[in-house]
């Protein structure tokens, strides 16, 4: 039998600054040596993890190194042992610029991550896809990093870290624009700066006190900016723009989208240039991930709500390997996902999504 | 408001052109029901005082001209284009036929044959009386 699923959130992670240092120009390498700069997009004293990391400790590669840093090793621990078709790679320290303040330096960074992973993973195993990081700071500068990668077959989507400016805002347009031009998803998800610095994106209504409480809180910034590309008219100033939500969570979508049809019938006025219900153009633009399941005694509790959001046309697998809170790829499939979804939602979705990229 | 005078059982005397303001919704009693009467540049209408939303007085909400877009940055007003905005959720109709605005919803707005004679105004009701009325329906359209 074919391997079928396609994992839509794996994190290739890169084991030491030098490694990404040589790929930047020379001034920077200095800069950044000397700096020794931390690669991690959470303030991890703000929120400590409770069990001292977010990487799983079963998945550290056999020669050593952070989880995910070894292409060989994840080929084997994850590819190999759930027969995965495709994974896509979403570097997650390059989304740590997100919660920096000098815009060339995230470039530099980001440059130089998407440069080392698709030099590093997809000649170990083809099954690689990567999603390249547009710096959300100079978008411009971005957008032209987008456009450098249109004709690599192994760059399959854009990933964008997210600031407090929210998606809807023109600031991004640039990085859509590419986007569109090159036939390529953006990707967003979270950096682990929500809510840790001025400059990210807040969680809504205040500080949350631990680890548990603010990640139960970080599906707001997805309800947030999926209102804003709507009200703001994104989708129909950008009709072929392609956008994945990863690991926000999908059972919150179903009454969400009500509530955003609810709010466009009663201010129409408002916002004339919405031309449909919100939930059409979410439909028809946005797909999102299945990690986390949400982890019920009964899985079949789920199932309605993967018919609000007619998640045969909307939703994607994903593991979030190598993260302490991943799925496991035959669990969702084979025991969570109702049997009449299990292909659109492990295989068909993401095709459709990623296109012949994938 | 005087209670109108019945020219024929259907054909109701709402008042003279001169006492409707331009673009106000202006409530009369015709055999015992609120019945909206606009004035506008276009034309004149009459109403149901009733949103097919959710049944709200919409005659106590605003006549508007018609706000569109193609982006947030081009927005454009044809006040030639006349609906009524409910007071309640703010769903709009056009006065015209009744459709809403947007294509928010099938349901129209109901409204009423007018006809204006010599400068006074005539709004023809064929509705049953409220007592003898059916249970009102959520829509009305």
């Amino acid at each position: 039998m074919p391997a079928t699923i396609i994992d839509c959130d794996v994190h290739p992670y890169v084991n030491k600054l030098a490694d990404v240092v040589a790929y930047m120009p020379q001034a920077w390498q200095e800069r950044f040596r000397s700096q020794n700069v931390e690669l991690s997009g959470r303030s991890v004293h703000r929120y400590p993890h409770p069990a001292g990391g977010s990487l799983r400790k079963d998945a550290v590669p056999p020669g050593g190194g952070l989880p995910g840093s070894d292409p060989d090793y994840v080929a084997s621990d994850l590819l190999d042992r759930y027969d995965l078709a495709a994974a896509l790679l979403i570097p997650i320290q390059a989304s740590a610029v997100s919660a920096w303040t000098d815009a060339t330096r995230a470039d530099v960074f980001t440059e130089a991550i998407n440069r080392y992973v698709v030099e590093h993973w997809p000649s170990v195993d083809s099954r690689y896809r990567i999603c390249v990081t547009a710096s959300p700071h100079d978008t411009e500068h971005a957008a032209a990093e987008v456009r450098r990668w249109r004709d690599a077959a192994s760059v399959v989507a854009v990933s964008l870290p997210l600031l407090d400016t929210m998606m809807g805002n023109k600031h991004y347009y640039p990085i859509y624009e590419a986007a569109q031009e090159c036939g390529m998803p953006i990707v967003v998800h979270p950096t682990g700066a929500e809510g840790s610095y001025l400059g990210a994106p807040t969680i809504a209504g205040g500080i949350p006190r631990t680890y548990a409480e603010r990640h139960a809180l970080v599906p707001q910034v997805a309800q947030a900016n999926l209102a804003s590309l709507v009200f703001e008219g994104v989708f129909d100033r950008f009709p072929e723009l392609r956008i994945a939500f990863v690991e926000w969570g999908f059972s919150w979508l179903g009454p969400f989208m009500w509530r955003l049809d609810q709010e466009w019938r009663n201010f129409r006025s408002d916002v004339p240039w919405v031309k449909k219900p919100p939930s059409e153009y979410i439909h028809d633009a946005v797909k999102f991930t299945t990690q986390p399941f949400d982890d019920l005694s009964n899985p079949e509790d789920l199932w309605p709500f993967l018919d609000l959001i007619d998640a045969e046309k909307t939703l994607m697998f994903s593991s979030d390997y190598p993260h302490y809170d991943n799925d496991d790829p035959h669990i969702v499939s084979r025991r969570l996902l109702p049997k009449k979804s299990r292909e659109a939602i492990t295989s068909k979705n993401a095709r459709e999504m990623f296109s012949a990229r994938l | 408001m005087p209670a109108s005078e019945a020219i024929s059982p259907d054909m109701h005397h709402v008042g003279s052109l001169a006492e409707f303001e331009l673009d106000v919704c202006k409530i009369v009693q015709v055999d015992g029901r609120d019945v909206g009467v606009i004035r506008t540049e276009q034309g004149v209408y009459a109403i149901a005082n009733r949103c097919p939303h959710m049944g709200g007085g919409i005659c106590y909400g605003t006549v508007t001209g018609l706000m569109t877009a193609t982006s947030p940055e081009n927005i454009s007003y044809d006040e030639t284009r006349k609906a009524m905005r409910c007071p309640w959720h703010g769903w709009e109709f056009f006065l015209n036929d009744g459709t809403a605005v947007g294509g928010i919803t099938s349901r129209r707005l109901r409204r009423f044959p007018l006809h204006i004679i010599q400068d006074e105004v005539y709004v023809i009701l064929r509705m049953p009386r409220p007592d003898q009325a059916e249970t009102p329906r959520g829509d009305d359209g």
